[in-house]
């Protein structure tokens, strides 16, 4: 075979592997967790950009079911260990624009499946909506 | 034509054929998910809800609602509910005794409430539209039978120009057949991805009930927490055909089986009118994602005077037996429930038995079944309330565990009406030691 044949065969099969490597593990999610759910009259969409073992920061965006951004009187994240049945000390997530409220230094402290229980505290009603997360 | 232009069109159909690839393994996604049938008390009726397995979405959605004697008729409104959302579709079923079908629609994947409201009570039952996904493994294997069929191609049309380039269709073939029998061969040993493999805590069970007195219907009220953390819990899966089977016994000795309706996470509610005043027991059997069934005991106190209500037994009860009835010892128990053998599969099972004792105490609490077998209707599966085809007698094997007096309900459905055997067994101490 000439040099230039195996060039060829060289680049065929490093494109072989290439795409199967892409069809394997290319649709894996990006690095940001995103996720929508609701209770009877909210909707919340919380974001943790690249979610890791210790400090997170949870972006919650809450709304009603019309869309319209909800001014809260308190919003708190509870993360719950499923695993260990371990609850840990709520944070609260602080309004940073309309309806938009961050809980930074959300600490999960250990790698598993973990449950963040949103609970939402309006005109002395609190509604609660779950999201499911494995670290 | 020059080698350049050859080069070209043996790489364009290495493209096409792994390009080709992805859609194929999509295309092949079988149907996923399952009918789930739930009971539920609404109100005053007690109703089956089967919500038929959907075919990928947005899809239509067929939910049956069985409707058994003695529930009033009337109209239920069903929708279908995304969390957060607005229902997206309404339907409204006139409720008479048997089977009405209404269809909906569902929009997108993931989880669903179902409500149903009749006016007063509303329920949400939760539910899933399942996405069927490509394990990685099988989109190797596909795509390496792809590409080997497309390197073949290549390869025959280069060999009958003659010329070495045939060696690189011939290699690609050998590349993509080692990858999809390498992958296929490994695909057993790769377990499915599961999150639901790990048992979560006991719950806890708080009944209450606002002005219970004899003769009204009232809202007995249960509130399911997280033992281990005490938030609601909102993971109950459909065990034996509903979300919590509610077990009551009446200080006269009669059984209630009820099946509360979901409101919200972690709250259930039941209609019930007690009918005698004093204490009763309730048991609810429930079962929590990765674990196994639970059976939690609560009680509550009614005052008032006692409405006569005192049911109907709806046949006899024979132990195999009659001596047999000593503690330790299996024995079983075959209730008659007369008449021809047409009886229909309720919750799933074509008999339950219920039994409690020994008496004062009811440190047992038991819920054995007499299971279906598959019927040449149902070609196999488990056949649905509307087969009507199992014979009156149903045979029922318990050991009783203690000695003593027990009440037991046995019952099954005729008809959309639910049957129930009451009887009382008195079972006398063990004979032998058992080790």
């Amino acid at each position: 075979m000439t040099r230039r044949g195996k060039t060829v065969v060289a680049a065929v099969l490093v494109l072989v592997a290439g795409v199967v490597g892409f069809l394997m593990w290319g649709r894996s999610s990006s690095s940001v967790f995103d996720q929508r759910s609701g209770s009877a009259n909210y909707s919340v969409h919380l974001t943790i950009d690249s979610p890791r073992v210790g400090d997170n920061t949870v972006q919650l965006d809450v709304s009603d079911l019309s869309g319209t951004p909800v001014k809260a009187d308190e919003v708190t994240v509870e993360p719950v260990m499923v695993d260990m049945g371990h609850a840990l000390t709520p944070t609260t997530a602080l309004p940073a624009q309309q309806g938009n409220y961050r809980a930074e230094h959300t600490d999960l402290p250990m790698a598993g499946r973990w449950e963040l229980t949103i609970a939402i505290r309006r005109a002395h009603t609190t509604e609660r909506v779950t999201f499911a997360l494995v670290l | 034509m020059g080698k350049g232009i050859r080069r070209l069109a043996v790489v364009g159909l290495v493209l096409v054929g792994l390009v080709g690839v992805s859609g194929v393994a999509r295309a092949d996604g079988a149907p996923v998910g399952a009918d789930v049938a739930v009971a539920q008390t609404l109100g005053p009726r007690e109703l089956t809800v089967t919500i038929r397995r959907t075919d990928g979405a947005p899809a239509p959605l067929h939910v049956d609602i069985v409707s058994h004697v003695g529930d009033p008729v009337g109209i239920l409104r069903v929708r279908t509910v995304p969390p957060g959302s607005r229902p997206t579709s309404e339907a409204t079923a006139a409720l008479t005794t048997g089977a009405t079908g209404v269809d909906l629609t569902v929009d997108r994947f993931g989880a669903w409430e179902l409500e149903l409201d009749d006016g007063t009570n509303t329920a949400r039952i939760p539910f899933t539209v399942p996405q069927r996904v490509v394990p990685a493994w099988e989109r190797v294997v596909y795509g390496g039978f792809v590409a080997t069929g497309a390197f073949l191609l290549v390869a025959l049309v280069f060999a009958a120009r003659g010329g070495r380039f045939v060696l690189v269709p011939a290699g690609g073939v050998v590349v993509s057949l080692s990858v999809a029998v390498t992958a296929a061969l490994l695909s057993s040993t790769i377990p499915p991805p599961t999150t639901q493999n790990v048992a979560r805590p006991p719950v806890s069970l708080v009944v209450s009930a606002n002005g219970l007195t004899t003769g009204h219907p009232t809202n007995l009220v249960l509130s399911l927490t997280d033992s281990a953390t005490g938030l609601p819990v909102d993971d109950l899966l459909v065990n034996h055909g509903a979300l919590v089977h509610l077990m009551v016994m009446t200080p006269t000795g009669d059984l209630v089986h009820l099946h509360p309706v979901r409101v919200a996470p972690g709250d259930y509610r039941v209609q019930f009118t007690p009918t005698a005043s004093g204490t009763y027991p309730m048991a609810a059997e429930l079962a929590r994602v990765g674990g196994g069934t639970q059976l939690v005991r609560a009680e509550v106190q009614i005052t008032g005077t006692t409405v006569d209500s005192k049911r109907k037994s709806d046949g006899t009860v024979e132990a195999v037996e009659a001596d047999a009835l000593t503690a330790g010892n299996p024995v079983t128990l075959t209730a008659d429930f007369t008449g021809p053998d047409n009886l229909q599969p309720w919750l799933g099972m074509r008999g339950h038995l219920i039994i409690v004792g020994p008496l004062p105490s009811q440190a047992v609490w038991a819920h054995v079944h007499a299971m279906t077998t598959p019927t040449v209707n149902s070609l196999g599966s488990q056949p649905d309330e509307t087969v009507a085809a199992y014979p009156a007698k149903v045979p029922f094997t318990f050991t009783f565990p203690e000695p003593g007096r027990y009440h037991a309900w046995f019952q099954s459905e005729r008809g959309f009406e639910i049957l129930t055997i009451p009887v009382t067994f008195d079972v006398g101490a063990a004979h032998d030691t058992t080790r």
